[in-house]
């Protein structure tokens, strides 16, 4: 057909549907194309690039063809990808997408890969199951995260005569000095992006109601009208209109970062562990991660929940209708390794998942310090991510409402509402 | 033996020339629109189809998705916001498009250089004229907040009995309107001004057309008369551009209730909710909502959505249709 | 009339309507090709700032490569070219058949075609991931291409046959008559009378129809993978990455909006003699 003969011309130079070339087995045989699909950009996407590379350059007879899409739309995206049959061959997945590929047997099972890892010590049943789907290995841990980290410039606390608090008391007395002093914002949020007010909720939650509430949410055990729940949610109301700015709606993560780091216009950002990268990539080159800036774990409101740590993590998958199983997981197993992730961890603001990873590749401080907070304590799975769907969108739809309006309780009833009607089906 | 009578033939051949589109209209549009009607019926994933080949993927459901989505308050929430649409947009357009036509109209010569500028939005994609307005309203070095930082009003805010209007965050939070059973978020607004920008051009472009049929002499009657040019345009000419009115009218509301694209690009729906139209809200319940099987409730907004349009739409449709040519 | 009168209802103020609304249209072009051709930090505080202007094109490398958008709009070259080839050619037969010819069904047929000129593309959207998949047109090189190809086309069939049966209907009966006294077919006289002197409304045609398929985003966004994916999806992700990268994204916006742009410059005529015909009588 006259149409196939000029589109395949014309598309010749992009990349051809994997599965042309036979792929044999063993590294360093490995031939063939994957496309994989990431949520990265900017400074982490350089930053996955160079872990890719270090893929390729071990496997040359490999190519691979690296997709971004934005973070937000990556559920729907990859959806749509699956449902459509021609799904990439890595993807980058979290819990609650895991679960739902894997139920429609969407996902190519990994066992074999983590038998491995969990005989050679370097990733715990615990990880194991939060990658499972009914017992079944689909994911493989990459870039482990941990959340509830308050950022501060070591020179703005300094000139305000800040310390670092020991308990909240402590804390809520520090932020309504920096309040009433006026020079600078207390915080600096950027919650135009959806999945930032959740790093705020998931904190809370997990250090006012504590892990076992906070698990419960995730598996359905718990409702979202307990009374802990409501607690945690009425005290970061309160944060909120208390101590967030009037614009936090309106700005976006990168530039709240920038704002907070190189503008100092605020004292405080709640974040992640990646902002050690992203900070000085994106904001300016002069910020040291060393010695400008560094963090304190948010003091927990309860204090019998002082050591329960609230991470996240990116997670692929490999897709069951690959043309190139071999490549896939040859690659997925990468990226669960201790050298892989030294990769990245050695650029900073990445924490290795893979307990074999060698203590010393991280750069600064900061990464050392989150490094060991990540392995350290009890450890909760970031809520919306473990449990994606529609529950994740409306949980974060609603906390933007909630965060305009105050309103705890139709927050709630927007939460028991959703819940009762998918986990019903 | 060729007469008047034998224009228009029967048989074999005429199939010939309708087979084509025949195929490719069935095939790809009266099929997988059976599709949409049916399987509003059933209860089923985008993961998992439902087939009608494949009575395995059945799951009926009778009406209960029409139920859930009339029952579900985020579908109204959706529906309100498309209501806003639906009354701002086309008054708005179609106005605007009408005065700018009368306007290029009367000065005549140097028509073609206003009418070109205005309609030069009309090739920009509805997505590339969200992405344009975004930088229009960015608080750094857009032109909205800087022009009204000129007149010292970036940031205020006006509080007008219902209305509370903040002249900031256009794409959070520019303000509401109480309307005591709801509230319009105007952010709404912050999708419709590029939608108005970019589809203008249509209305002029209609109106210069019904312009131009008016007769000349019911002006100059008009004029003789001691009419200045703006009564003249009032009761001459507006009455006579009925006909181009109607159908700039519809076609905005057409456009209205599926807007899409524009949306996506500036708030996504966002803050929350405030700004979901139906659109919106019907690809999410397909793609992304995939903890539970909601895509029999995405068909059932798309049949009710298209219900509405072409209720709505019917006497335009029976003009279009007594249009035929024959 | 007094001067103070001549004044007041003289055409001064509708040129001043004019000239503000022309002013205010063209800001939004102004910003993008400003936020495209400068770098970011240059206009941070607003583009209006003329003072140590620079040129790059940085940014449109950074859209071209980062966003892949130089792939993607060959996607949309080869979407469009076809769709619109397509339709003209299926919609014109279509068109000839209702305006000449008699075959039963004739009327539900146009009915139908003429709906979907209301009926959003939302009917058919859904079913439309998994039909692909079944026809086998989700993936491979070329196959998600032409399924695309066809879903424009039998979306666009409709205008097609509303709007080139209009001008089809205009040609003189007694141009066709003649062409039946010499014995010509209905193919003849099909393609040797009718094309050639409808050709206007089908050129009108054709430019609308590209400007609309160009410019789609939802069926780009359901239908296609990453690999097929139109420039407006590409530009539609770039902007919800929220990543501030607004020249890059500029770049993006402008590298789609200049095709139909050109288009609607050089072919000025058509463009609109097609809108006024699909319009307003």
């Amino acid at each position: 057909m006259v149409l196939a003969l000029i589109i395949s011309a014309c598309t010749g130079g992009g990349t051809e549907s994997a599965g042309d070339d036979q792929p044999t087995g063993g590294d360093g045989d490995l031939s063939g194309s994957i496309s994989v699909v990431h949520a990265w950009a900017g400074a982490e996407g350089e930053a996955f690039q160079s872990v890719v590379d270090g893929f390729t350059d071990a496997n040359a007879g490999v190519e691979v063809d690296l997709v971004q899409v934005p973070f937000d739309d990556l559920n729907s995206q990859m959806i749509q990808q699956f449902a459509a049959g021609s799904p990439p061959d890595v993807v980058s997945t979290l819990p609650g997408l895991i679960h739902s590929l894997a139920a429609q047997d969407l996902l190519l099972p990994l066992d074999d890969v983590w038998d491995d890892w969990v005989e050679g010590g370097e990733y715990s049943e615990a990880f194991r199951t939060i990658a499972s789907h009914e017992e079944t290995a689909y994911g493989v841990f990459f870039k482990g995260n941990i959340n509830g980290l308050i950022w501060h410039r070591n020179d703005t606390i300094e000139e305000l005569g800040v310390s670092v608090p020991e308990d909240w008391d402590a804390f809520t007395s520090s932020l309504d000095e920096i309040a009433a002093d006026g020079t600078y914002a207390p915080f600096a949020v950027g919650a135009a992006d959806v999945w930032v007010p959740t790093q705020w909720s998931d904190a809370f939650l997990a250090r006012t109601a504590g892990p076992e509430v906070f698990n419960g949410l995730i598996d359905g055990s718990v409702g979202w009208d307990d009374p802990a729940v409501v607690d945690a949610f009425t005290q970061l109301s309160d944060f909120i209109e208390g101590y967030w700015p009037d614009d936090a709606l309106d700005v976006g993560f990168t530039d709240a970062n920038c704002a907070w780091a190189s503008q100092g216009a605020a004292v405080f950002q709640n974040q992640g562990a990646f902002v050690n990268l992203t900070t000085p990539a994106n904001c300016g080159e002069e910020l040291d991660p060393e010695t400008d800036y560094t963090f304190f774990e948010m003091p927990a409101p309860n204090p019998e929940f002082s050591d329960v740590h609230f991470v996240s993590g990116d997670l692929f998958s490999v897709a069951k209708a690959t043309d190139n199983p071999d490549a896939a997981t040859a690659f997925a197993r990468y990226l669960g390794s201790a050298e892989a992730q030294a990769i990245w961890a050695e650029l900073g603001g990445f924490i290795a998942p893979n307990a074999t990873t060698d203590p010393s590749v991280y750069p600064t401080e900061n990464d050392r310090k989150a490094a060991e907070l990540f392995t350290s304590g009890t450890a909760v799975y970031d809520l919306d991510d473990a449990i994606g769907g529609e529950i994740q969108s409306v949980e974060r739809e609603e906390l933007a409402s909630l965060i305009g309006s105050g309103d705890v309780d139709a927050f709630i009833q927007a939460m028991v509402d959703v819940s009762e009607r998918v986990r019903s089906e | 033996m060729a007469g008047t009578a034998r224009q228009r033939e029967g048989g074999g051949i005429a199939y010939l020339f309708i087979l084509p589109a025949v195929l490719v209209f069935t095939l790809f549009y009266l099929w997988p629109a059976l599709n949409t009607i049916l399987s509003s019926l059933f209860t089923w994933s985008i993961l998992a189809p439902w087939q009608l080949a494949d009575p395995e993927t059945w799951r009926f459901a009778g009406l209960d998705n029409y139920a859930e989505v009339l029952t579900d308050g985020r579908f109204w929430n959706a529906a309100f916001n498309t209501a806003i649409w639906l009354v701002l947009f086309p008054i708005l357009a179609t106005l605007l498009s009408m005065v700018l036509a009368i306007g290029v109209w009367e000065v005549g010569r140097a028509a073609r250089a206003f009418r070109t500028v205005l309609v030069l939005p009309m090739t920009v994609s509805l997505t590339a004229a969200g992405v344009l307005w975004v930088l229009v309203f960015n608080p750094d070095f857009g032109v909205l907040p800087a022009a009204l930082g000129v007149f010292g009003l970036d940031g205020a805010t006006i509080d007008l009995g219902p209305l509370h209007l903040r002249l900031s965050d256009w794409l959070s939070n520019p303000g509401t309107l109480e309307l005591g059973f709801a509230t319009v978020n105007l952010v709404n607004l912050s999708a419709i001004m590029p939608a108005i920008w970019a589809l203008t051009g249509f209305g002029v472009i209609s109106f210069t057309a019904g312009l131009t049929a008016i007769s000349p002499e019911l002006i100059e009657a008009a004029r003789v008369e001691g009419a200045n040019r703006f009564q003249v345009a009032r009761h001459v000419i507006v009455p006579q551009l009925r006909a181009a009115t109607i159908i700039v009218a519809v076609v905005f509301v057409i456009y209205a209730l599926r807007t899409f694209d524009v949306v996506w690009v500036t708030t996504q729906g966002g803050p929350g909710t405030d700004s979901e139209v139906v659109a919106i809200l019907l690809w999410r319940e397909a793609l992304a909502f995939f903890d539970s099987p909601s895509a029999g409730q995405a068909t059932a907004i798309a049949v009710l959505l298209s219900a509405v349009m072409v209720i709505g739409a019917y006497p335009y449709l029976r003009s279009l249709l007594r249009e035929a040519p024959e | 009339m007094t001067g103070v009168r001549r004044f007041l209802g003289g055409i001064w103020w509708i040129y001043a309507l004019l000239i503000v609304f022309s002013i205010l249209w063209l800001i939004p072009v102004m910003t993008v090709l400003m936020t495209a051709f400068r770098p970011l930090g240059e206009i941070r505080d607003g583009w209006w700032n003329l003072g140590g202007a620079s040129f790059t094109l940085d940014n449109f490398i950074g859209a071209w490569t980062e966003a892949d958008l130089g792939s993607k709009a060959i996607n949309s070259a080869i979407i469009t070219a076809f769709s619109v080839a397509a339709t003209v050619a299926v919609g014109s037969l279509a068109a000839y058949a209702f305006v000449r010819l008699r075959f039963s069904g004739r009327g539900l047929l146009y009915f139908l075609l003429i709906s979907t000129m209301i009926v959003p593309v939302q009917i058919i959207l859904i079913p439309l991931l998994p039909w692909f998949r079944t026809l086998g047109f989700a993936e491979g090189t070329w196959q998600p291409f032409l399924g695309m190809v066809l879903v424009h086309t039998a979306f666009g069939l409709g205008w097609a046959v509303f709007m080139m049966g209009s001008f089809m209907a205009g040609v003189p009966k007694e141009l066709t008559e003649a062409g039946q006294i010499d014995g010509a077919g209905h193919w003849g006289i099909f393609s040797r009378i009718i094309l050639p002197l409808a050709l206007p409304g089908i050129v009108s045609f054709a430019i609308i129809d590209f400007v609309f398929v160009w410019n789609d985003l939802l069926l780009g966004l359901t239908l296609l993978d990453a690999d097929h994916a139109p420039l407006t999806v590409g530009i539609a992700n770039l902007q919800s990455a929220h990543l501030a990268q607004q020249d890059v994204i500029s770049a993006g916006a402008l590298l789609a909006i200049l095709p139909p742009l050109v288009l609607f410059v050089a072919l000025n005529r058509y463009y609109v003699r097609g809108l006024f015909s699909g319009g307003v009588k």
